[in-house]
């Protein structure tokens, strides 16, 4: 079964730029994807329809089966919770620590003290950030500061996550690192959609890649 | 850097919270567990603002206080004018709100003429009832009461009249009705004088009336004045913390979880207004029994000033929270819909 499927999806923001054009693919429960292409292709819009951050202007998104049309404002904080989102531009509260930032998918989802502080400890160790939990994100490096968002974006147990540029602050080193993790989440079963323009890095990866070019879908590598 | 694996934590998956059940569960659990599971996450997620709220508020110690002074400010003029009318109404004295009729009898007249005329009184039309006062026990009150007590003392001679103190009902106390009971009552040969003073309950009536209008203009006022500085305050909180709000709504906080510190943070902006609005009232009144107390002295009269209470106060502290509630509500209704992330 499929985890998400994209149907002629049409996208035109309101000021008239058309960002996706008829766009349809489908992503199997517990695949890796690369969706790649250049600055202003895209991938940024094609994550954020997934995760209803924007809507679609014509066409159909499903995520597990359920066209997203169905989900209102009401259900929306629900499914935003089965999925996992590393943002490009982290989307860390920046009066809050470390601990607090990952904390807050748990505590929006109601986990009792105990469990919070179990998990974020769990997710730090992952991500190497143990020793910084009570840093504020100002006091972190961009590569670290991604990091977090990382870890908050697994804290909640995913079957879906999606990540938008999540290697673009890091060294070499440390995103085949982050690479390693996220592949260790999809050999655990969880679905893997990746944005990213560091060609190197897909290319060495060898997974299947969906890559954009002006909001549409040009090629399909399908590696090994 | 340690790899574990990722999902392999040790301890399985702690029953999970709530809401998650509702469209995206992961099967069909036993109905009473899932209950209390979302009894415990809403009580817990409440505990977690109502520290947090708390937090923020001693965060930021001078502009709370400002806030909350304005509010206290905001509450306390109704809560004087209440206290100061309420004790206008007692010092009227023994007056329960209804005039009576002062009917001085004869100095000689006879125990059994006078219940006659008790009788006769009690049948006129707008009377509801007829108090008989012996000559002997008007002393006695007038001894209690008054200030005159020693001079009393001195006479050997009761010089009081006995009296009926007639209480009119509504005919009695009509304009028309009371000059014919006036006037019939005086044609009484056993009546030497009648007080009947209704122009001046008339006139405290309706000053009373005016005062108690006023009260509620000003508190309505007041109050929308409360509930607008909360509203500003929770306004400039909104702002400060769009981020948070944003980031929220990105991992999935619903519309209350988002709304709830705001609301929080009304209430205790209320509350503590509330709160200092009635100390400021105590302290008024503390400062004020002393030179009361003298005052009254001086009168042989025995006054005490009537503070709020306790159910008022309480009530009081209880409107204040809600007026807090009100105006956060009033604002994050308003704004914290335009706040969506992009
Ligand atoms: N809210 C918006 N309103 C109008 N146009 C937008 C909006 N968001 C994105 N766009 C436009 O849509 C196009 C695709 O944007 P998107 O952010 O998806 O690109 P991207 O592939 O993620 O680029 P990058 O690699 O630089 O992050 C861009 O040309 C951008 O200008
Ligand atoms: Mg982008």
């Amino acid at each position: 079964m499929s985890s998400v499927h994209f149907d002629q999806v049409y996208k035109r923001y309101e000021n008239g730029h058309e960002a996706m054009r008829h766009v349809t693919f489908q992503v199997n429960r517990g695949e890796f994807v690369f969706i790649t292409g250049h600055s202003g292709a895209g991938k940024s819009t094609l994550l954020k329809l997934i995760m209803l951050m924007e809507r679609p202007t014509r066409g159909q998104i499903f995520v597990d089966g359920k066209n997203l049309k169905s989900i209102g404002s009401r259900a929306m904080p629900y499914f935003r919770r089965s999925i996992g989102v590393v943002f490009q531009d982290h989307q860390l509260i920046p009066d809050r620590t470390v601990f607090d930032n990952i904390a807050l998918p748990l505590i929006i989802s109601g986990y009792p003290d105990k469990d919070i502080g179990r998990r974020v400890r769990a997710a730090l160790d992952k991500v190497g950030l143990l020793k910084k939990e009570n840093y504020y994100p100002i006091a972190l490096s961009g590569g670290e500061q991604q990091r977090v968002g990382i870890a908050r974006a697994v804290i909640n147990k995913p079957t879906l996550l999606l990540a938008d540029e999540p290697t673009g602050n890091l060294d070499p080193e440390l995103s085949n690192e982050i690479m390693e993790l996220f592949m260790r989440f999809n050999r655990a079963g969880v679905t893997v959609l990746i944005a990213s323009h560091d060609r190197s890095l897909v290319q060495a990866l060898n997974y299947r890649t969906l890559q954009l070019e002006h909001g549409s879908l040009i090629e399909e590598e399908v590696v090994a | 850097m340690k790899m574990a694996s990722p999902l392999d934590e040790k301890a399985a998956p702690s029953p999970l919270p709530t809401e998650r059940h509702k469209s995206f569960g992961r099967g069909v659990r036993n109905m009473d567990v899932v209950w209390r599971d979302k009894i415990n996450a809403y009580l817990r997620a409440h505990r977690y603002e109502l520290v947090r709220s708390l937090r923020t508020l001693l965060s930021a110690p001078f502009s709370s206080v400002i806030t909350i002074l304005v509010i206290a400010i905001a509450i306390f003029l109704p809560i004087a004018l209440v206290i100061i009318v309420n004790n206008i109404q007692l010092l009227g004295g023994n007056w329960d709100g209804r005039p009576k009729m002062t009917v001085y009898l004869q100095l000689d007249a006879s125990e059994n003429a006078i219940l006659t005329a008790k009788q006769t009184v009690l049948a006129l039309p707008g009377v509801e009832s007829v108090n008989y006062i012996p000559a002997d026990q008007a002393l006695e009150e007038f001894k209690r009461h008054s200030g005159f007590v020693d001079i009393l003392y001195e006479l050997d001679e009761n010089p009081l009249p006995a009296v009926l103190v007639v209480v009119p009902d509504k005919i009695g106390l009509s304009n028309d009705g009371s000059k014919v009971l006036l006037r019939q009552i005086e044609t009484l040969a056993i009546v030497d004088s009648v007080q009947y003073d209704l122009g001046w309950v008339h006139r405290l009536n309706s000053f009373m009336a005016l005062a108690n209008r006023f009260i509620v203009v000003v508190t309505l006022l007041f109050s929308v004045g409360a509930i607008l500085v909360v509203g500003n305050t929770v306004r400039l909180g909104i702002e400060n913390r769009r981020r948070e709000i944003i980031v929220g709504k990105l991992v999935g906080a619903t519309h209350s979880f988002v709304r709830r510190p705001f609301l929080y943070l009304g209430v205790w902006y209320g509350l503590g207004g509330g709160l200092v609005a009635w100390l400021m009232a105590e302290l008024g009144l503390f400062a004020l029994s002393g030179p009361m107390v003298e005052l009254a002295a001086l009168y042989q009269a025995n006054f005490q000033l009537q503070g709020f209470g306790l159910i008022n106060s309480a009530l009081m502290l209880v409107c204040s929270g809600l007026l807090g509630w009100l105006g956060a509500w009033l604002t994050v209704a308003h704004h914290l819909d335009e706040i969506e992330p992009l």
